[in-house]
């Protein structure tokens, strides 16, 4: 009886005990933890401003005349090294490190400078740059249009170099190549991951201009066929005339073509996330310009893009200067101008 | 031995009895604010944006420049890779930049961060409905659909009778139950006709619409009276209305709907 009394209880007690662990809260739904994905943030971040890369003020040129017309009104920014600087520049220009440049520009921008122009050898780094720039808000920055090359012939020998036909033309064809298919974001770390998207974003930019212009190399003579090889610019530049000076050979082997305007295929709603967020990427355009901005803004999203200096014009200089829809962003002599500059500080 | 068993059930009971809280409502501290989400998205149309607005307190009249949420930090993860941002535009009108079609079958999951506070919802667009017949119910004058199901997927029906002006279902009367599998046909079933639409001269006139939706509609559509006052004995009320987001204090509907033909029934 006793024994059977204290089996009673125990069963009673238990069954208590697992009732009171129940009520202590089942009903509890587990929060939403995670924060959003950065990369993801900084592409919210950059439409908000208006997505410059994607739109038809990308990559914010400004020519010679007009920056020579405005030399008093103007910030003019020389971003070359110092002893290119000493040799020969603008008028009034600052000569400022890339170092330094972010800081120069943020306080030259609060201070209601009406245009802050950009200027390099070639205008390839300044247009990298400018786009940089361009994203962290400065929405008064602009890069002078292929550099000192087109302010006065002394500064045009690099250009004039490196345009021509490269030898393996034959090989190029018009064949399309498929774009991958869509993968995630890369993965951008940030020191302080809580901080405000306005902050990381600064961060991220800081990071890419003093990574330099030519970080992680850049391809100066040739394609290299091994990478993703990205053709940005309109159909005509990746796809060429029959009747053109090479024929139907528009790109190299296994080139991929994503359109510029009016297309703009790096829009987040286009194909974007086509490119390999963990494959080297190579990109192309017309004149080394628009590529360079694109080649930022990828940069920053932190895909890794290669850039090929000088874009078409050291590919198919030919087809450049003869093919009507291309014509514009040949690289000529006849554009060259002969503006004054000083030499030494 | 026996007391301390005693002791041991005495103690149990107390705690056990103790642990159900009365709750002590003053009026002050009634009012809970919840983050209102609202998109609806269909195939074959431009994505319309996504709704974020608060709801007030009791006695506040509804204005939408109160209600809207402004800083709200949102995008769009379109079949599980491609980020699409969504940006603030006006009355708690979050849109993208640029304009893009949803499609059938294509998943949306939306992220967002308000005051540190995150929100999820996840949908994805049903297929268009494959109708494999209709009838109509002469008895209790409704309409009827066999549905070919199709996973992740359930089934509500409208009817619709044309005319001058034409005239359609308030509301659909029931919505199917989700299922898997091969082969499967699902009927669905609208309200019934009023009255003054069931003599023969509508013959000829009347029709069924039947709608996709994601399986989550369904907990949403029975469970949407419950947070309602009781005015009614027979409808449901005071309990948990089965909204499809994620979040703390977060409530509302991120889903999609694809409505199929309108088709006419004999």
């Amino acid at each position: 009886m006793k024994k059977r009394s204290i089996k009673t209880r125990i069963i009673i007690s238990t069954l208590l005990l697992f009732g009171l662990i129940r009520c202590i809260d089942d009903n509890i739904t587990p929060p939403l933890t995670g924060d959003l994905n950065s990369t993801a943030e900084m592409l919210v971040y950059f439409e908000s401003l208006g997505d410059f890369p994607n739109n038809s003020l990308a990559p914010g040129l400004i020519n010679a005349d007009e920056v020579f017309a405005n030399i008093g009104n103007y910030d003019i920014v020389d971003i070359r090294t110092n002893s290119e600087f000493t040799s020969g520049h603008i008028e009034n220009a600052q000569n400022i490190n890339i170092d330094s440049l972010y800081d120069y520009v943020k306080i030259n921008y609060n201070l209601g400078s009406p245009k802050i122009i950009i200027v390099s050898q070639s205008g390839q780094s300044s247009a990298y740059f400018t786009c940089l720039l361009r994203l962290a808000g400065f929405d008064n920055v602009y890069s002078m249009k292929y550099g000192m090359a087109y302010w006065n012939i002394q500064f045009a020998d690099e250009w004039i170099n490196e345009i021509g036909d490269t030898p393996d033309i034959n090989s190029y064809t018009n064949q399309i190549f498929e774009k991958s298919d869509p993968s995630l974001l890369p993965a951008v770390s940030f020191p302080d991951p809580e901080a405000p998207i306005k902050e990381r974003v600064e961060y991220r930019i800081k990071e890419i201009i003093s990574f330099g212009f030519t970080y992680n190399e850049v391809y100066r003579y040739h394609l290299n066929p091994d990478l993703y090889t990205v053709c940005y610019g309109k159909s005509r530049l990746y796809n060429a005339p029959r009747d053109g000076v090479f024929g139907l050979r528009g790109h190299p082997q296994e080139a991929i073509s994503y359109l510029d305007a009016t297309f703009y295929h790096f829009r987040s709603v286009n194909f974007l996330q086509t490119l390999p967020n963990s494959e080297e990427i190579m990109l192309y355009d017309y004149d080394g310009q628009l590529g360079a901005c694109m080649t930022a803004y990828l940069r920053v999203l932190g895909y890794d893009v290669k850039f090929l200096l000088f874009g078409a014009n050291q590919l198919f200089y030919s087809r450049m200067i003869t093919d009507v829809e291309l014509m514009d962003f040949a690289f000529t002599s006849q554009g060259i101008n002969n503006f004054p500059f000083v030499t030494g500080e | 031995m026996k007391k301390l068993f005693n002791i041991i059930l005495i103690s149990t009971l107390l705690i056990f009895f103790g642990c159900e809280v009365e709750e002590i409502i003053s009026p002050d501290s009634v009012y809970v604010e919840y983050t209102v989400v609202q998109a609806e998205l269909h195939p074959e149309r431009l994505f319309p944006g996504v709704r974020f607005t608060k709801t007030l307190p009791l006695g506040v009249p509804y204005d939408i420049s109160e209600a809207e949420l402004k800083n709200v930090t949102a995008y769009i993860v379109k079949n599980e890779v491609q980020v699409i941002p969504l940006l603030y535009t006006s009355e708690g009108m979050y849109e993208p930049l640029y304009e893009f079609f949803i499609h059938e079958g294509e998943i949306y999951e939306l992220y967002a961060e308000l005051e540190e506070k995150y929100i999820y919802g996840r949908t994805i667009i049903p297929r268009k409905p494959n109708v494999a017949s209709v009838n109509f119910n002469p008895n209790d004058y409704y309409f009827e659909a066999d549905v070919h199901n199709i996973n992740d997927e359930v089934y509500a029906a409208l009817w619709i009778v044309s005319g001058t002006p034409p005239s359609k279902a308030d509301d659909f009367f029931s919505v199917t139950t989700p299922s898997t599998g091969y082969n499967i046909i699902k009927k669905v079933q609208t309200s019934s006709l009023p009255e003054e639409y069931r003599n023969n001269s509508y013959n000829g006139s009347r029709f069924i619409q039947v709608y996709s939706f994601d399986t989550s509609f369904r907990d949403y559509f029975y469970s949407r009276t419950s947070g309602q006052q009781i005015n009614d004995p027979f409808v449901q009320g005071g309990g948990v209305v089965e909204w499809n987001m994620q979040g703390e204090n977060v409530i509302g509907m991120f889903i999609g709907v694809t409505p199929g033909d309108i088709i006419n029934v004999n």
